[in-house]
C-alpha cells in the first residue's frame, strides 16, 4: 500500500514537518521496511515442512527452531530482500534531491536545467554503477553467509 | 472588514481538503479532473505497451524454455535502472528532437519500469505450468500454440495478473515523476506545491496519486476475480500456520487414494 504513495510527495509532506535530512530517513525507512518485512515472512514461510519436522523431532524449543533452523533457511530469501531493498533506496535516493539533499541525481536536475546532457548521462550512469556496486557487495555477503547454497551451486 | 476577513480565510486553506475544493483558483497547474486523466493516460499507455511487449514474449520463450537466464537477469536490470533519470534524460532528448515534453519522456520510463517484471513473472508462471497438463494436452495431439494459449497460459493467469497488478500501481504512482521535467498530471501539485512552498497543494497531490494508484489496484482486484479460471482461484486460508496445525499425515502412498482412508 506504502508503494501507492509517489516518494516525491513523501519527501516533499515529511519534509515539512521535519528537517530535510529526517524527512528522507523516515521516508526511505518505510520503504525499505516494506521490502524488507514481505521478504522475511516469504523465507520464513518458505523453510520446508520436513525441516520443520525434524527440528520438532529433536526436541527444539520454539525460539531454538527459529534461530538454528528458520532464519538460516530463510536466510536466502532474507538477503535476496535486503539486495532489492537497496537497489531500490539508491533510485529513491535521486527522488530525494528535489528537497535539496544532494545526491548523484543533483547531476541530473541540474543537467537538466542547463539542458546539460553531459551531466544527465554522468548522473544516471553514476546512479546505475553505484546500484551495481552495492547489488554485487551484497551477493558477496550472501555468498559468504551461505555456505550450504554455495554447495549447491558448485555441483 | 469582514469581506477581507473571509477574503483572508478563503486564500488561505487550513488543510488539504479545503485546498482541493477550491484548487482552481489558486494554482496555475489546472483542474484536479484534467491532471487525474493525464495521469491515468499517460500511466495506461505505459502498461498497455509493456504488457503488449513482455506477456507474449515472455509466454512464447518461457514455453519453449528459451530464456531462463535472462528472465531472472531482466529484473535484476530493471531495478537498477532510476526511472528519475530516465525520464529526465529522455525528457531532453525528445525536447531536442522537437517532440515536447509529454507524453513520451515518461511513458518510455514507465514501459522500463513496467517490462521487467512483467516479463519475469509471465515467464516463470508459464515456464511453471502443470507439466502434467502439459502432457496430456499434447498427447492430445494440441499443437505447441494451442498448448500455450489453452493451457499454459490460463493456468499462467493467476500470477500474471498478481505482476500487473503491482506494475500498473506502482507505474500510476511513479508518473508523479513527470511533473519534474516538465510534464503535466497530478503530479504537477507536488511539484508546484514545493516551489510555492504550499504544504497543502504537495498533501493534495500526494493524496491524489495514491488514491488513483488504489483505484488502478482495485481495479485490477476486480478483474483477476472474473479472469482467473475458477480452479486455480486459491482459496481462503490458505497459510502454512493453518496448515500446520493439522495432524500430520504420515501414510503417504505414490498413487493417489481414492476417498477413504486406506
Amino acid at each position: 500500500m506504502l508503494y501507492t504513495i509517489p516518494s516525491l510527495a513523501l519527501f516533499a509532506v515529511l519534509s515539512t514537518y521535519n528537517s530535510n535530512e529526517t524527512a528522507a530517513i523516515i521516508a526511505l525507512t518505510s520503504y525499505t521496511l516494506l521490502i524488507l518485512t514481505r521478504n522475511i515472512v516469504a523465507g520464513i514461510d518458505g523453510v520446508p515442512e520436513a525441516a520443520l519436522d525434524a527440528a520438532d523431532g529433536l526436541g527444539m524449543s520454539r525460539i531454538q527452531r527459529l534461530v538454528k533452523v528458520e532464519i538460516p533457511l530463510a536466510m536466502p530469501v532474507i538477503l535476496t530482500g535486503v539486495r532489492i531493498a537497496t537497489v531500490t533506496v539508491v533510485g529513491l535516493v535521486g527522488i530525494s534531491a528535489v528537497i535539496q539533499l544532494g545526491g548523484l541525481a543533483t547531476y541530473i536536475f541540474d543537467g537538466f536545467k542547463r539542458s546539460y546532457t553531459t551531466l544527465m548521462v554522468l548522473g544516471t550512469a553514476a546512479t546505475i554503477l553505484l546500484a551495481i556496486g552495492l547489488d554485487l557487495v551484497l551477493r558477496g555477503i550472501e555468498w559468504l553467509m551461505t555456505p550450504w547454497a554455495r554447495r549447491r551451486v558448485a555441483r | 472588514m469582514s469581506a477581507v476577513a473571509v477574503l483572508a480565510q478563503s486564500s488561505d486553506p487550513t488543510n488539504l481538503w479545503q485546498w482541493m475544493a477550491d484548487s482552481s483558483e489558486r494554482t496555475v497547474t489546472g483542474d484536479i479532473p484534467g491532471q487525474a486523466w493525464v495521469t491515468l493516460w499517460h500511466a495506461v499507455l505505459a502498461f498497455v505497451i509493456a504488457a503488449a511487449i513482455a506477456i507474449p514474449l515472455a509466454a512464447v520463450l518461457a514455453h519453449f524454455r528459451k530464456a531462463e537466464l535472462v528472465s531472472s537477469w531482466v529484473v535484476n536490470i530493471g531495478r537498477v535502472i532510476p526511472t528519475v533519470t530516465v525520464v529526465g534524460a529522455l525528457a531532453i532528448v525528445s525536447l531536442r528532437n522537437g517532440y515536447g515534453f509529454e507524453p513520451w519522456p515518461i511513458v518510455i520510463a514507465l514501459v522500463l519500469l513496467a517490462l521487467p517484471p512483467l516479463f519475469s513473472n509471465t515467464y516463470t508462471a508459464v515456464r511453471d505450468a502443470s507439466p502434467e497438463a502439459v502432457d496430456a494436452a499434447r498427447a492430445m495431439g494440441r499443437t505447441e500454440l494451442q498448448i500455450l494459449r489453452r493451457v499454459e497460459l490460463p493456468l499462467a493467469t493467476p500470477l500474471i495478473l498478481a505482476a500487473s497488478r503491482v506494475a500498473a500501481t506502482q507505474v500510476v504512482a511513479t508518473e508523479a515523476l513527470a511533473a519534474l521535467f516538465g510534464g503535466s498530471g497530478l503530479g504537477r501539485y507536488i511539484t508546484f506545491g514545493i516551489a510555492n512552498r504550499d504544504i497543502y497543494e504537495v498533501q493534495a497531490g500526494a493524496v491524489l496519486v495514491a488514491g488513483l494508484a488504489m483505484s488502478v489496484d482495485l481495479v485490477f482486484w476486480f478483474v483477476t476475480r472474473f479472469v482467473v479460471p475458477k480452479p486455480l482461484r486459491p482459496a481462503p486460508a490458505h497459510r502454512r500456520a493453518m496448515t500446520r496445525s493439522k495432524p500430520v499425515e504420515i501414510i503417504s502412498s505414490p498413487t493417489p487414494t481414492l476417498g477413504g482412508t486406506p
